[in-house]
């Protein structure tokens, strides 16, 4: 139906009026703030209202516009957060290898006299005794049966057996293990035969001590070198306990080694050790078969 | 016939495996004996024949990978499977607790024997304290883990009965 023309002119007045309304009240935002204040509060609630609204649906747009970004953002995170990880677990292993092998030069250091080989523990006993390790190091490189094998904690125990480039290290933990003793303390000095006892701990217990032995619980122990077998002054372990032998005639002292057997990783045999057994090696008689040899 | 036997070789070591380095991760000098404590297992649900061939067969590999007196895994873990086999039929076999007396009563004795193969091959007595520590640990973490071992070894069974049996094929 068309437009009568009285409400056209109808229509175009209203038009005019809200033009200049909305003229009015543009102006009447920027002179006087009074007015901008009170249409400023009164709109408040319809304005956060639909601000709401329209942030929403721009969040929504947002939300689906990036999530195939987000999650290629996430795996490449999760990759380099794998990345880092795996760095920083070698990194640890690579600092504590480098504190052992440190520690190990630093005894090398301390004893320059003794030519020794560095040796890496390649396997352990895994049957019921559990007192013997394999090293990666043998005939070819030097080793002979009787060495002694180290590391910086002290000693580990003597070379029992010898392939050409593997050997055999008989622990000091070992109830088939002897070897001389001595208390380190200046003004005690008691001597014993240490061996091990095949118990759960693998502590050691130093025996023949005499019954007015001066040996106390904290006192460390090391190599006497009177068996012929290792050099004087390889650190053994500390005394836990002194108790008197069953008989009562003799001291016993239990010890805690020094070593740390479950985490033997590497090793040092001294090559170049000459005991009373390699010389009367060379003089052509066994050391095993003497009397008084103190065991090995 | 092959595929079997390489089965249980995997199977075996995989025990070994377990035993040997899983457990040492907890700062310890001991862990389960698993293969003896499946030996103890077959041996129990197989009999004799089967027990001692399996307990050579566990010898061999542990007298292999260990040098301190070869023959002795050999020995005991033969004469383990084949007398727990032929004493099968004198005990409650499908019974937990039949299971876990004989665990103990094994451990014990191996320790003992142990004990006393070493003060013989060493020709002195060992401190009888430290030996029996060392006893009673070993005994306590086989008893820990045998109720383990136990029900998935008759979980396993079960589900390889069943599977060989004719009617689920049909």
């Amino acid at each position: 139906m068309p437009m009568r023309k009285e409400q056209k002119v109808r229509l175009g007045v209203l038009l005019a009026v809200l033009l200049l309304a909305g003229c009015l009240l543009w102006d009447a935002f920027h002179r006087f703030p009074a007015v901008n204040t009170v249409l400023s509060t009164l709109t408040r609630p319809i304005s956060f209202v639909v601000g709401g609204i329209s942030s929403g649906v721009k969040g929504s747009g947002n939300y689906f516009a990036s999530k195939s970004s987000l999650e290629k953002e996430n795996a490449a995170l999760k990759k380099e957060n794998e990345e880092l990880r795996q760095n920083n677990i070698e990194l640890m292993g690579m600092k504590a290898e480098n504190e052992r092998l440190g520690k190990l030069l630093k005894f090398s250091n301390l004893h320059p006299k003794w030519n020794m080989v560095s040796a890496q523990v390649i396997s352990r006993d895994l049957g019921d005794f559990k007192d013997v390790i394999l090293i990666d190091k043998g005939k070819e490189d030097g080793l002979q049966v009787n060495m002694p094998v180290v590391n910086a904690s002290g000693l580990i125990g003597i070379v029992d057996g010898i392939y050409p480039h593997r050997a055999k290290v008989l622990l000091i933990s070992s109830p088939r293990s002897r070897i001389g003793g001595l208390n380190l303390r200046g003004d005690s000095r008691a001597a014993g035969i240490v061996n091990g006892v095949a118990g759960p701990d693998l502590l050691l217990e130093m025996r023949n001590l005499s019954r007015n032995a001066d040996i106390l619980p904290g006192d460390t122990i090391v190599t006497s070198g009177y068996s012929g077998y290792h050099p004087e002054g390889l650190v053994i372990g500390t005394v836990e306990d002194v108790q008197m032998d069953t008989g009562g005639l003799t001291k016993m002292a239990t010890i805690s080694p020094s070593v740390d057997y479950g985490h033997l990783e590497e090793a040092r045999v001294i090559t170049n050790f000459q005991g009373f057994a390699d010389f009367l090696r060379k003089e052509g008689k066994d050391p095993d078969v003497q009397n008084g040899k103190g065991g090995k | 016939m092959v595929l079997i036997g390489f089965a249980w070789l995997l199977f075996t070591l995989f025990l070994f495996t377990l035993e040997n380095h899983w457990f040492l991760f907890f700062n310890t000098t001991q862990s389960p004996d698993l293969l003896l404590l499946f030996l103890l297992l077959y041996a129990m649900d197989q009999g004799k024949r089967k027990g001692a061939v399996y307990g050579l067969g566990i010898g061999a590999l542990l007298d292999v990978v260990t040098f301190s007196y070869f023959g002795w895994h050999l020995a005991t873990r033969t004469l383990i499977g084949y007398l727990v086999g032929k004493n099968r039929m004198n005990m409650f076999a499908d019974r937990l607790p039949t299971y876990l007396i004989l665990t103990a009563l094994v451990t014990l004795l191996l320790q003992v024997a142990r004990g006393l193969f070493l003060c013989v091959a060493l020709g002195r007595w060992l401190p009888l304290l430290p030996l029996a520590a060392a006893a009673l640990k070993c005994m306590g973490w086989n008893l820990a883990v045998a109720p383990i071992l136990w029900f998935c070894y008759h979980k396993l069974k079960r589900r390889v009965r069943s599977r060989m049996d004719y009617y689920y094929h049909l």
